[in-house]
């Protein structure tokens, strides 16, 4: 049976919306207002297959256009996410 | 509430911390014990003592960073708060902010330390160096490989971000309507064989500008996207397309096989001032040779993008008046608020400037200019860069700074990509695109004078992808 089965990546990104952004916002100098939670799209949040266990979620600079992801750790089934790291996709 | 919690189990250990953080910094430099910390430089003489101290005072520092870390956990757990209640006060108090300054500021201690070490003892080639910026790796493998797990650590994998890209995709192929099916885009854009690029070749004309931001755009993973958005074959053969492509808003033109074809060259036989029936032969040779003026040579749908640029400019697919431009300007006109324009030119209004490369930009400039090299991604850029022009306008090439390549002047080429380790650029020439030029990152700055580029802007492409299929259904209806 694999792990996290039961995880829904959207509610732990409405969960952890504020550590997403900072993640982001601390490692690009982006205000953390200026970015948006793709979370009205189908893929916008998922758990990676590339990394099993690893929660993925798609994060828009409104001003600045770019598309970044953040990547974490989902623990205590969901009640933590540790180990936030951020790239840009596009 | 949850935060005076957090600040009664913080004042519970706040005295008993902060004597002992007191305790530790001032020990730093001084404490006679430090000689007992392991260090890989020998004791031999009062320069590797002090070296040894920095040493012990970089790791100690990180001793501390970490041990405050511990304390914040303790004091976290204590406060007998959920995690999301942690959270929201960690927030409030811009916490990790402020973790992040402290480690800067002690890191910035350390590091003017070592500043005031190296003018009182100017590193030898014979002694051990940890410090040195050129040949770390080479002198300390552990280092290296210490160092590159760091980075990795604080860095988002590859594969992770490679995965996301084609779920980005997934996720604009499943919101947009798109006109053009993927099998038409193969027939129309896509090359026969794998392994040979699908470029645009110039025709006669002076439009270099065009050919090369197309060529450029065609290396952009959004190009079938924006393509297949926006573009559609018609039953009669013609195109229909809106420009710019994947916009709210896109203006419909028709490209009919005839405007794909040769037309008709007005200015056949005249010089530049429009007249005919020349007498001297140094009139003859200025005057324009060409009977027929030709489109590029390549895949359909690239030739209708070249159309279609010109139409909507010039209001017909007049291949004079389309002669000589700015390739941003093509860039921008075929993707409209999906791109923001970023680029550097040495070519102003002065005479002098024609003939300086890209090194001739200001500090400034140059900082971008190079980052963007180093860091140049085609999900994230479209580039052209142009040659300086020739002064006297007699030669037609020059050799690029320092290699055989010989470049045409005031001609636009297609980035195609950069490589950071090697510090070198990949480039097509349109009248050439199945033979790529590979220049390093000098000689590229030498031998261009300026570079034309656009910066992908996923906000809007988003924006315009949720909104462009209401505005297709709208006008169905009407």
């Amino acid at each position: 049976m694999r792990p996290y089965n039961n995880i829904d990546p959207y509610k732990i990104a409405e969960a952890f919306k504020l550590q997403i952004k900072e993640t982001i916002a601390v490692e690009y100098s982006v205000p953390a207002d200026d970015l948006m939670l793709l979370l009205d799209n189908k893929e916008g949040a998922y758990l990676s297959q590339e990394d099993p266990g690893a929660f993925c979620c798609f994060v828009v600079g409104k001003k600045n256009g770019f598309l970044y992801l953040v990547s974490g750790k989902i623990e205590k089934n969901g009640e933590n996410l540790t180990n936030l790291k951020a790239g840009i996709v596009s | 509430m949850k935060a005076e919690k957090m600040e009664q189990s913080l004042a519970s250990g706040q005295n008993d911390q902060k004597n002992e953080k007191e305790k530790q910094l001032s020990e730093l430099p001084q404490n006679k014990d430090m000689d007992l910390v392991e260090c890989p430089v020998k004791e031999t003489n009062p320069e590797d003592l002090m070296e040894k101290k920095i040493y012990s005072a970089e790791k100690m520092a990180a001793e501390l960073v970490e041990h405050n870390r511990q304390q914040l956990d303790r004091i976290e757990n204590g406060a007998g708060l959920s995690s999301a209640d942690i959270a929201d006060v960690r927030r409030e108090i811009s916490l990790l902010e402020k973790i992040k300054r402290i480690g800067s500021a002690i890191n910035s201690a350390v590091n003017d330390l070592k500043v005031q070490y190296y003018e009182l003892f100017p590193p030898e080639d014979q002694r051990v160096d940890l410090w040195s910026e050129k040949s770390e790796s080479e002198k300390s493998p552990e280092y290296a490989e210490f160092k590159e797990r760091l980075i990795h650590e604080r860095e988002i994998g590859r594969s992770l971000i490679q995965e996301a890209r084609k779920k980005r995709n997934e996720l604009f192929e499943a919101e947009g309507i798109f006109q053009m099916s993927k099998e038409d885009f193969a027939t129309y854009f896509l090359p026969e064989e794998a392994e040979n690029k699908a470029n645009l070749k110039q025709g006669n004309t002076e439009n270099c500008y065009v050919v090369a931001a197309i060529n450029a755009l065609s290396c952009s993973p959004h190009f079938e996207m924006i393509c297949r958005s926006s573009m559609k074959k018609l039953p009669d053969g013609s195109w229909e397309v809106r420009l710019p492509l994947l916009s709210q808003d896109g203006q419909a033109i028709t490209i009919t096989l005839e405007e794909l074809s040769p037309q008709k060259n007005r200015d056949f036989l005249k010089n530049d001032r429009g007249e005919t029936n020349l007498s001297g032969a140094f009139d003859r040779f200025l005057s324009d040779p060409r009977m027929k003026l030709k489109p590029g040579e390549g895949k359909e749908g690239l030739r209708v993008l070249e159309a279609a640029f010109t139409k909507i400019k010039f209001g017909s697919v007049n291949r004079l008046a389309a002669e000589k431009g700015a390739s941003d300007e093509v860039l921008l006109l075929f993707g409209g608020n999906n791109f923001k324009r970023f680029s550097f030119d040495t070519t102003d209004n002065q005479f002098e400037s024609k003939r300086e490369g890209l090194v001739m930009l200001n500090a400034k400039d140059r900082a971008y200019l190079d980052d963007f090299l180093e860091n140049f991604d085609p999900e994230i850029y479209i580039a052209t860069a142009g040659t300086r022009h020739d002064v006297g306008k007699i030669r037609r090439s020059y050799l690029a700074k320092g290699t055989e390549q010989r470049l045409s002047f005031g001609h636009a080429y297609s980035i195609t990509g950069a490589d950071s380790e090697k510090k070198s650029v990949s480039l097509i020439d349109p009248n050439n695109p199945s033979k790529p030029i590979e220049l390093s990152f000098d000689q590229f700055k030498e031998s261009f004078s300026n570079l034309k580029a656009v910066r992908v802007d996923s906000a809007n492409l988003l924006s315009n992808i949720k909104i462009l299929p209401r505005k297709e259904l709208i006008r169905n209806v009407i």
